[in-house]
């Protein structure tokens, strides 16, 4: 059995209040579709939760028509975002895999924010955000910080959180004018199933088809979701070719660090990366050809 | 194409698709009461405390702080349990753990409290002081001379057959025909690999969940969703030296059995807790609990040998089967058994030897997860087909079709086989699949390949009764032991009361599953319900027609032979003037002369005759009936990661006749999905004897967004010894399954896979080394 002690403020200020009160035994719960799952496989949670379920406007997403960003609110369901108009249209590449987390029960339920904050080295939205350099907006007693999204996890559920902050915002790099994003994964089961390996990606291309800015990331094969800057570098000022695709694919493998589990082993993990950047960098210079 | 649900009213009532009218309401609507569901003034909570040790010796168990504990109404113990073995083949387990664990989750003390936090808290004051013991995991280190024995002495315990027991071997079984040195002599191409599967759970969706009351004589009673109310009495009977007369069980609607819900779980510790406590107390496993102790799949471990001629004859099987049963017998005779018998059913094999272990570890008690046996002897007997037709250059269907079992064959143990309809269903599928088309290469990189696999299953026996009681206003109520597992055995029931009777469907009401008020059935269990309750039922019917004929013939003056039942009316033949109600007659029969209409029926299949001479150690000679299917798959195979997508699937079988075609085919869906699991990514997984995966997040079955459509075609080769020629359907479309798709796979990339599960990581590893 697990008992806590709900809050449910009704602003953010009262909810970081909380969780300075309560610092270090309070959690925060947005869908509670990892949270209350970790607590009952475990037997055992936090003293308090602090449910932001009654603080309004935290999942509004809107485009920042000064710096071209997408800015979404860390309380937006993966089930918005895998609907939303506008990041279908800017955001492909998070919006795919929003859309690949569980069911649409699940998806109903799930937020972004708490995706990030649980941490997972397979959360699905994790390798798009990074490909597409977001950062993170972290409210605390004294105000907000912006972190690099790459910053914030820090291990198998640790982040940059202080125990009195609450992640409250996401803003990424849009899609559009040369530029296009794009999320694949290998599972066991098709559908409804957690990440063996997970690659995003983002490219932009100038008017002669050459690489000017690029981001790629992986999925569960790292202690924490994994940028790969190295190998992404390799596509800078390049023209798609097989070979050069093929050449970065296998960069990404050799960056990625996966262990053997009962979901995989590290060799087919390896051998994911290097098909799944493959296959995402292809269909990416298909969609920019369009 | 499949068509919609008709209305019975039209023609016979018999093979109509008729909708799910006796249960279908109350689960749609969520009214449907199943075993949590069930409400007692007063009932308390009960939980139960499950070893962490997959072999320990039980030092002490200290229960008196959790007794202590305020809202603690019962604690028990293996001291509070009568010294009593049971099991199903073999007697050597005990309700509750006494002196030694041997699996991981096996129960030790459990609690009735006011609330679950209660009762959860008195858990954790409960201080059991365990003597870890050396453990075996796997079937080779307990067949190991110097392996530790989970049971000092196996042999001694109470076995309903006689078996070979030694070590941990609890049941060592032969079956040979012929010679098989000869067969071999005679083969052109001998060969021989080992197949490999995991244990599978049931993945039904309701854990398990019981609830008992005592009354004020002390009588208990049970509600529990299981699938045979009747072994449930005579085991909770047996096991708390109740009289059975002072145990009634009552079955709940049952959210999936799939065989898991046959055997005791929770029943007898909710009833020591209920006696106890003398309030009614309720037990709702986890889904991690049910993980934990319900009765899985075997793995197995299958090697076998095999020569054909260059005609295509096939000439010689030798085979050893090695079931993994857990940390008692359980099923594991009857599992071994049964696979031996079907390596060898399928085809005619002259000269065959087979021998089977089932071997004890300290895992899991395995039992009879639908068709128990089947998908481990069919992915061995029908890839080494495949394998054997490819080295002599002929078309794996020809093989099939040359080698087929024909009616008044027999099996290995020398059961003769009845209307065996394999070669009909093996050219149905044929020409609905189009076997000889030759497999379009897509553009896309991927792969794709064509398998077929065929599959025979006998179905078991037993006691059914069925009373069916026609009430005044010409309706029928049928009263039967065998309860709804959602298989739809309650419609079966009506449509055959209705056609004998002459009734709608809607007229027929259907009481079951209550020892109390329902005549005994051993349950849905073995795909027999329709067969052996089915009989019961129509003679049940059959006989409370005669009643009502007797009468009506009085009443209207004519011969008994001259009147039918037609339209809810008494008719006489060629005067349709004459026509009377049947509520008349019934009412008359009911409030003034004969009695309330009472039609009685009852059945067990009789087993046909078996070679004695054939086998050892052996507990499933015979069989009551067989029948037999095909399947056939085109697959899609990804070479880059391994993902194997099911582009068409045709699956035929025989039913004997179609009682209701949409429930048979949903049947077939049903089972066909069932083993996609098993084929692509079901296992549990054991370190240690430790489950790793026991949740739905790793344990993955099929969603519907993986499932192909299922074609199914419906072959009706009657049987003369079953009412209508009724087969059973449940079990025997799971064994073809897993062959066929791993024959395709092969087919379509080269590579011929041995172990379960084909998931992308072992398709693409197998993949990798056709590629060097």
């Amino acid at each position: 059995m697990i008992a806590f002690d709900y809050h449910a403020p009704e602003s953010l200020q009262e909810a970081v209040r909380l969780l300075d009160q309560f610092a270090g035994t309070a959690r925060v719960v947005a869908g509670g579709t990892d949270l209350m799952v970790t607590c009952r496989l475990r037997g055992l949670g936090p003293q308090h939760v602090i449910s932001l379920r009654r603080v309004e406007n935290l999942d509004v997403v809107r485009r920042d028509e000064a710096t071209g960003r997408v800015r979404i609110g860390a309380f937006a369901t993966l089930r918005q975002i895998e609907r939303s108009p506008l990041l279908r249209e800017r955001c492909a590449g998070l919006v795919e895999a929003a859309h690949k987390v569980g069911s649409i029960p699940v998806r109903n339920l799930a937020t972004i924010g708490g995706n990030l904050c649980n941490a997972s080295p397979s959360a699905e939205t994790a390798p798009p955000l990074l490909a597409a350099a977001a950062t993170v907006t972290l409210t605390g007693p004294g105000g907000q910080r912006a972190i690099p999204l790459e910053q914030f996890f820090l291990g198998p559920g640790k982040t940059a959180l202080q125990p009195n902050e609450v992640l409250t915002e996401v803003s990424l790099l849009a899609d559009g004018a040369g530029a296009a994003s794009m999320y694949e994964r290998q599972c066991i089961r098709r559908f409804k199933d957690i990440a063996l390996v997970g690659v995003g990606a983002r490219l932009a291309l100038d008017g002669a088809g050459r690489c000017q800015a690029v981001g790629l990331a992986l999925g569960a094969v790292a202690p924490t979701p994994l940028p790969v800057p190295a190998a992404a570098d390799l596509l800078l000022g390049q023209q798609l070719s097989d070979a050069r695709i093929a050449e970065v694919a296998a960069a990404a493998r050799a960056a990625a660090k996966p262990i053997t589990d009962i979901r995989a082993s590290a060799e087919y993990r390896s051998a994911m990366v290097e098909v799944l950047t493959i296959r995402v960098l292809r269909a990416l210079r298909e969609a920019l050809r369009n | 194409m499949e068509s919609a649900i008709e209305s019975s009213a039209q023609k016979g009532v018999i093979g109509s698709r008729v909708g799910r009218l006796t249960d279908g309401y109350e689960k749609v609507t969520g009214v449907a009461r199943y075993g949590a569901d069930i409400e007692h003034a007063n009932c308390l909570a009960g939980m139960v405390l499950r070893s962490e040790h997959p072999h320990a010796r039980l030092r002490s168990i200290d229960t008196r702080r959790a007794e202590a504990l305020p809202g603690v109404k019962a604690v028990i113990t293996a001291a509070d349990a009568p010294q009593v073995l049971h099991g199903f083949t073999v007697h050597d387990q005990t309700i509750i753990a006494r002196e030694r664990v041997r699996y991981v989750g096996e129960p030790v003390a459990a609690v009735a409290a006011v609330d679950k936090a209660t009762a959860s808290e008195a858990l954790r004051l409960i201080r059991v002081e365990y003597e870890p013991l050396p453990a075996v995991f796997t079937p080779h280190d307990a067949l190991r001379s110097d392996a530790p024995l989970l049971h000092p002495n196996f042999a001694a315990y109470e076995s309903k057959v006689p078996l070979n027991r030694y070590g941990n071997v609890c049941c060592h079984a032969k079956i040979t025909n012929g010679e098989v040195a000869r067969g071999f002599d005679r083969s052109a191409v001998i060969i021989e690999n080992t197949f490999k599967t995991p244990h599978v759970h049931f993945g039904y969706i309701e854990p398990h969940a019981v609830s008992a009351a005592v009354d004020g004589r002390g009588f208990l009673t049970v509600w529990t969703s299981t699938q045979a109310p009747f072994v449930a009495r005579a085991a909770l009977s047996h096991t708390l030296k109740l009289p059975m007369h002072q145990v009634r069980v009552i079955g709940t609607a049952i959210g999936g059995g799939f065989g898991g819900k046959v055997e005791l779980l929770d029943e007898p510790l909710a009833a020591l807790l209920a006696i106890k406590a003398r309030r009614a107390v309720r037990i709702e496993m986890s889904m991690l609990e049910d993980f934990h102790v319900a009765q899985a799949r075997h793995a197995s471990e299958i090697t076998l040998k095999a020569g054909i001629s260059s005609d295509g004859m096939l000439q010689a099987f030798e085979g050893t089967v090695i079931m993994d049963t857990g940390a008692y017998a359980g099923f594991g005779p009857h599992t071994t058994s049964q696979a031996m018998v079907l390596l060898g059913s399928p085809y005619r094999v002259p000269h065959l030897r087979f021998e089977g272990f089932a071997v004890l570890t300290n895992k899991l008690n395995c039992g009879a997860l639908r068709a128990p046996g089947g998908p481990q002897a069919a992915l061995a007997c029908e890839s080494t087909i495949d394998m054997l037709a490819e080295k002599i250059g002929m078309d794996p269907f020809e093989v099939r079709l040359k080698n087929a079992k024909r009616s008044g064959d027999t099996t290995p143990t020398g059961c003769e086989l009845r209307a065996v309809a394999l070669e009909q269903t093996l050219r149905a599928a044929a020409e609905r699949f189009d076997w000889r088309r030759a497999v379009q290469r897509p553009s896309n990189g991927k792969l794709r390949g064509k398998g077929m696999a065929c599959g025979i299953w006998g179905g078991s026996g037993y006691g059914a009764g069925a009373t069916v009681r026609v009430n005044e206003d010409g309706t029928a109520t049928v009263f039967t032991g065998a309860v709804e597992t959602g298989a739809g055995s309650t419609i079966v029931a009506t449509q055959i009361v209705a056609e004998e009777l002459g009734l709608g469907v809607e007229d027929v009401h259907v009481v079951c599953g209550d020892t109390e008020s329902t005549p005994f059935d051993m349950g849905a269990i073995g795909s027999r319900t329709t067969v052996s309750t089915g009989q019961a039922l129509r003679q049940a019917a059959v006989d409370a027609k005669r009643k009502i004929l007797q009468e009506a013939a009085e009443q209207l003056e004519t011969r008994l032979d001259d009147l039918e039942l037609r339209g809810r009316q008494v008719l006489v033949k060629g005067v349709p003037s004459r026509a009377v109600p049947l509520r008349e007659i019934t009412t008359t029969l009911t409030m003034k002369h004969g009695g309330p209409v009472m039609g009685l029926g009852a059945c067990v299949m009789e087993l046909p005759g078996f070679d004695a001479a054939t086998y050892e150690s052996h507990t499933l000679p015979s069989k009551p009936w067989f029948t037999f299917g095909t399947q056939m798959v085109e697959v899609e195979v990804d070479p880059a990661s391994g993902d194997v997508e099911i582009i068409r699937f045709v699956a035929a079988h025989d039913v004997g006749r179609a009682i209701n075609p949409v429930g048979i085919e949903g049947q077939i869906h049903g089972a066909v999905t069932l083993a996609l699991g098993q084929a692509f990514s079901e296992q549990l997984v054991f370190q240690q004897g430790r489950l790793m995966n026991p949740n739905f997040l790793d344990y993955r079955m099929p969603t519907a967004l993986e499932t192909p459509h299922i074609e199914t075609i419906i072959i009706e080769a009657a049987d003369e010894e079953s009412a209508y020629g009724v087969k059973g359907v449940g079990e025997p479309p799971v064994p073809p399954v897993i062959p066929a798709i791993a024959n395709a796979i092969y087919n379509a990339t080269g590579a011929r896979i041995l172990e379960l599960p084909l998931s992308p990581e072992r398709v693409w590893l197998a993949l990798q080394k056709v590629a060097r």
